[in-house]
C-alpha cells in the first residue's frame, strides 16, 4: 500500500503554478540582473532611500538558489494540501496568506525598527519562505501522521552493555519538517524571525482570529482553474447511460485503449499496472537460455 | 554491526564479566606460566610485544574513520535537538491525532459530524429538486438508521476482508471538511433515494472515514486519490484480488446521475460470476469431503470384516488345539484306568449308566476309587476311545480336562462329586444307577 500522494501534478494547478511561478521569477530575475528588488533592508532601503515597493515585492522572488530549490520542494510536498482544500479554495487561501504575511511582515518590521535603536532585525526574507510557513501550519494541522521511525546510534568502541545510546524518531513528515527547517536556518536570524511570525500568522488564520478563510475567494479563478480541469470530463460524464460514460470510470490494469482514457484523463499511475505478469521458475530458467 | 565491533576488538566476540568472578585466577596461571618460564619471557617478551603494538595499532587505524563518523553524528544530533522549539510544533500537531485512535469511536464522531452538518447545510423550509429524500441519520446512524448493518466499523483492512470474503461490492466515501462543498457529497448522493436503493439492492458494503484521520489518509493514498471528496466502488477482481472498478472524485456535477448504477450494474455481473466460482469451488470442495469420507467408511469396514476373519480363524485354531489335548488326555487318563473287577467282592461297586444318548452301560468300579473314574469312564466309552489301540503315557502340560456332562442319582436327584470316593456315596454303594447329562 503506497503511503505516499499520488505523484505528479496532475489535478494540481496550483501547485504546478506555485513551482512554475517560484522558478520562473527567480530565474528571470536573474536573467535580467534585478533580483535587487527581491531584498529589503530597512536600513538603508526604508530608512534612507524610501524604497517602500520592497515590502511588497520581497516575498515574490528568492535571491539565492538554493532557497528557490528548497521552496520548490516544499510546494511539491504541500500538493496534499491542494488535494486537502480543493484549488479554488487553495489558491484563495495563499493569496490571503501572502496578503497577510507581507502586511504584518513589513509592518512588524517597519514599527520594530522605528522602536528599538538596535538593528536586531533589519532585514526580511527574500523567497516566499513566510507564505510557506504559514501554509506549514495547515500541512501539520491536516496531514496525519501515517507512520514513524526510530534511528539508534550506538557507541561504536565501548565494551560495556549498558552503553549510551542516542535515539531519534522520525515520521513520515520528517521531509517537510526537514525541509522548512533547511529554509530557515538558510536565511539566518531574519529567517527564524519571519517564518515564526509567519506560522503564526497560519495558526491565526486557521483559528479564525484573522479573517477570511470561510469568505475570500479569488474571483475569476473559478474560472480559469475549473474549465480546463472539467473539460477533460465533462463531454464524457454528461453523457447519460451511454456507453462511454462508464468507460472512463473504469481504471484498466491492463491498460487497454479505452475511448475514455486516450480522452486524457486521469494519467494510470497504477502500481501492477508495469509489472511483468508473473512467471513461473521453468520459464524464467529457460528464458535465460533463449537467444 | 556485531561483525563491526568484533572486527574493532580484535576478532573476540564482546563478553560482559559476570559480578563475583575470581579474576585472581587468571593471574595466578599467568605468574605460574612466568615462574615456569623465566628464562624465555626475556627473549620472547620484546618480540610479543612487538606483535601487540602493530595490533593495537592496527585497531586504531580501523577505529578512527567510526569514531569520526560517530562525533559527526552525534553532534548533529545533538544540535538538531537544540531545536527543542520545533519539536514542541510537531507535539503541538501530534495531540489531536492521538485523541481518537478507536476506529469505532471514529467511525461514530464522523458520522455524527455529517449527520450536524447535513442537517445545517439544508434548509428545510425551501423543497429544492436536489432536497434529499432521506436524513443522513435515518440512513447511517449506527443504532438506528436503516443502512447501519452494512457499515463496516473497523479500519480499511477490515473493509477489504469483509469485501473479499463476503464477495460483495464496496464503497469509500472519503470526506473532506475543509472543501467548501464538503457536505456535497452527502446530500446529494449518499442521502438520495437512488443510492439507498442501490445499496439495498446490490447489498455493498459502505466505509465512511474522514480525510484527516490516519487510516482515512493512508487509504485514499493507497486509492491514489487525487481530488476529494471521493466515492470508490470497490470490487473482487479474482481471488484476493480487489480492484477500484469506479471512482467520483472532486465535484459531483461532472458526473451523470446514474453513473454509479452503471458502475454496479457492470460490475455486478462479473461478482456474480465470481460469487459461482466460489460456490463451485465450494461444492467441489464439499463433493470431495464427501468421497473422502464415504471412502473411508468402507476402508472401516472392510478392515472390520478382515479383524472378524482373522478372530473366527485364530478361534477355529484355538479350539482345534484344546481338541488335540483333550484327546490326548483322554488317551492317557485311559492309560491309568483301573480295570474292572471282576469278583463281586465288598470292594466292587456295580453302576449301571444312562448315558444322553439312550444308551445302557454297566459296569464295577472298584469302591476305593474317586467318582472322577466314573467320569472317565462315560467320557472315554463316549468318545469311543475305550477299544482303540492308541497311547499316551503323559498328559498334555498347561491343560485342565472339564467334563462336558454331569453324573447324577436320578432318585433323590444328586449330582455326583468326582472327588468323592465311590464308597462314601451312599446313593451309588454298593449298586446304583446315574443318569447323565451334557452340560450346554
Amino acid at each position: 500500500m503506497s503511503m505516499e500522494n499520488p505523484t505528479g501534478l496532475y489535478r494540481y494547478p496550483v501547485t504546478k503554478l506555485c513551482m512554475v511561478g517560484t522558478t520562473m521569477v527567480t530565474l528571470v530575475a536573474s536573467i535580467a540582473s534585478c533580483k535587487y528588488i527581491f531584498i529589503a533592508k530597512y536600513d538603508p532601503f526604508i530608512s534612507e532611500y524610501q524604497q517602500y515597493f520592497r515590502l511588497l515585492t520581497f516575498q515574490l522572488g528568492c535571491v539565492n538558489e538554493t532557497d528557490m530549490a528548497l521552496l520548490v520542494l516544499i510546494w511539491y510536498q504541500f500538493r496534499n494540501l491542494e488535494r486537502l482544500m480543493g484549488s479554488l479554495k487553495y489558491i484563495s487561501v495563499i493569496s490571503l496568506a501572502l496578503i497577510y504575511t507581507t502586511v504584518c511582515l513589513a509592518g512588524l518590521n517597519c514599527l520594530v525598527n522605528r522602536i528599538l535603536p538596535w538593528k536586531i532585525w533589519n532585514g526580511l526574507t527574500t523567497g516566499c519562505l513566510p507564505l510557506v510557513l504559514a501554509l506549514f501550519h495547515f500541512y501539520k494541522e491536516y496531514t496525519p501522521q501515517v507512520y514513524e521511525f526510530e534511528v539508534l546510534l550506538t557507541q561504536p568502541w565501548s565494551q560495556k552493555s549498558h552503553r549510551k545510546q542516542y535515539k531519534w524518531i522520525l515520521n513520515d513528515q520528517f521531509l517537510v519538517n526537514a525541509l522548512v527547517a533547511i529554509l530557515l536556518i538558510n536565511q539566518g536570524v531574519e529567517g527564524i524571525i519571519c517564518g515564526f511570525i509567519s506560522w503564526i500568522i497560519g495558526v491565526f488564520l486557521d483559528k479564525g482570529l484573522l479573517p477570511g478563510m470561510d469568505r475570500w475567494r479569488l474571483p475569476l479563478m473559478q474560472h480559469l482553474l475549473m474549465p480546463k480541469d472539467a473539460s477533460n470530463n465533462q463531454g464524457v460524464y454528461e453523457n447519460p447511460g451511454g456507453e462511454t460514460s462508464e468507460e472512463l470510470l473504469i481504471r484498466r490494469d491492463d491498460r487497454e485503449e479505452s475511448p475514455g482514457a486516450s480522452n486524457g484523463a486521469s494519467p494510470l499511475d497504477d502500481e501492477n499496472a508495469n509489472d511483468e505478469p508473473a512467471r513461473p521458475l521453468g520459464v524464467q530458467f529457460l528464458e535465460t537460455f533463449r537467444t | 554491526m556485531d561483525l563491526l565491533r568484533r572486527a574493532m576488538h580484535g576478532g573476540d566476540p564482546p563478553f560482559t564479566p559476570i559480578p563475583g568472578s575470581f579474576p585472581e585466577e587468571t593471574t595466578t596461571i599467568h605468574d605460574s606460566r612466568m615462574e615456569g618460564n623465566v628464562e624465555d619471557t626475556s627473549s620472547g617478551h620484546s618480540s610479543r610485544r612487538n606483535r601487540w603494538n602493530r595490533k593495537a595499532i592496527l585497531i586504531t587505524l580501523v577505529r578512527i574513520p567510526f569514531v569520526l563518523l560517530y562525533y559527526i553524528m552525534v553532534w548533529t544530533i545533538v544540535i538538531l535537538s537544540l531545536l527543542k522549539p520545533l519539536c514542541n510544533i510537531s507535539g503541538f500537531y501530534k495531540k489531536k491525532n492521538s485523541r481518537l485512535s478507536d476506529p469505532k469511536s471514529q467511525l461514530n464522531n464522523l458520522l455524527e459530524t455529517l449527520d450536524h452538518e447535513s442537517q445545517r447545510t439544508l434548509n428545510p423550509s425551501v423543497q429544492d429538486v436536489n432536497t434529499p429524500t432521506y436524513t443522513f441519520e435515518s440512513l447511517y446512524s449506527l443504532e438506528h438508521g436503516s443502512l447501519a448493518p452494512d457499515i463496516v466499523q473497523g479500519g480499511y483492512a477490515d473493509l477489504l476482508n469483509a469485501c473479499s470474503e463476503q464477495c460483495k461490492f464496496a464503497i469509500i466515501y472519503l470526506h473532506d471538511s475543509l472543501l467548501d462543498n464538503s457536505m456535497q457529497y452527502v446530500n446529494e448522493l449518499l442521502c438520495s433515494e437512488k443510492f439507498a436503493t442501490l445499496i439495498k439492492k446490490y447489498q455493498v458494503l459502505l466505509w465512511f472515514s474522514e480525510v484527516t484521520v490516519s487510516e482515512g489518509l493512508q487509504a485514499a493514498n493507497a486509492l491514489k486519490v487525487r481530488q476529494f471528496p471521493f466515492l470508490g466502488v470497490l470490487c473482487l477482481k479474482a481471488e484476493k484480488k480487489i480492484e477500484v472498478i469506479g471512482r467520483l472524485e472532486g465535484n459531483l456535477d461532472k458526473y451523470g446521475t446514474n453513473a454509479l448504477e452503471n458502475v454496479l450494474t457492470k460490475g455486478h455481473n462479473k461478482l456474480v460470476q465470481i460469487r459461482q466460482q466460489r460456490q463451485n469451488l465450494a461444492l467441489q470442495r464439499l463433493i470431495r469431503e464427501q468421497q473422502d469420507s464415504r471412502y473411508s467408511e468402507s476402508l472401516r469396514r472392510d478392515q472390520e470384516l478382515a479383524r472378524q476373519r482373522n478372530a473366527q480363524r485364530q478361534a477355529a485354531l484355538e479350539q482345534e488345539r484344546q481338541e488335540l489335548l483333550r484327546k490326548q488326555w483322554l488317551l492317557w487318563r485311559k492309560s491309568i484306568l483301573r480295570p474292572e473287577p471282576t469278583s463281586t467282592g465288598g470292594s466292587a461297586c456295580r453302576i449301571a449308566i444312562r448315558t444322553d444318548g439312550g444308551a445302557r452301560i454297566v459296569r464295577k468300579f472298584d469302591s476305593n476309587l474317586t467318582i472322577d473314574e466314573i467320569y472317565a469312564y462315560v467320557e472315554l466309552s463316549m468318545e469311543g476311545l475305550l477299544d482303540s489301540a492308541e497311547v499316551n503315557n503323559s498328559p498334555p502340560l498347561g491343560y485342565e480336562h472339564h467334563y462336558r456332562f454331569l453324573l447324577l442319582t436320578p432318585v433323590p436327584r444328586k449330582e455326583l462329586d468326582p472327588g468323592t470316593t465311590i464308597g462314601d456315596e451312599p446313593a451309588i454303594y454298593p449298586s446304583g444307577n446315574i443318569v447323565m447329562e451334557p452340560l450346554t
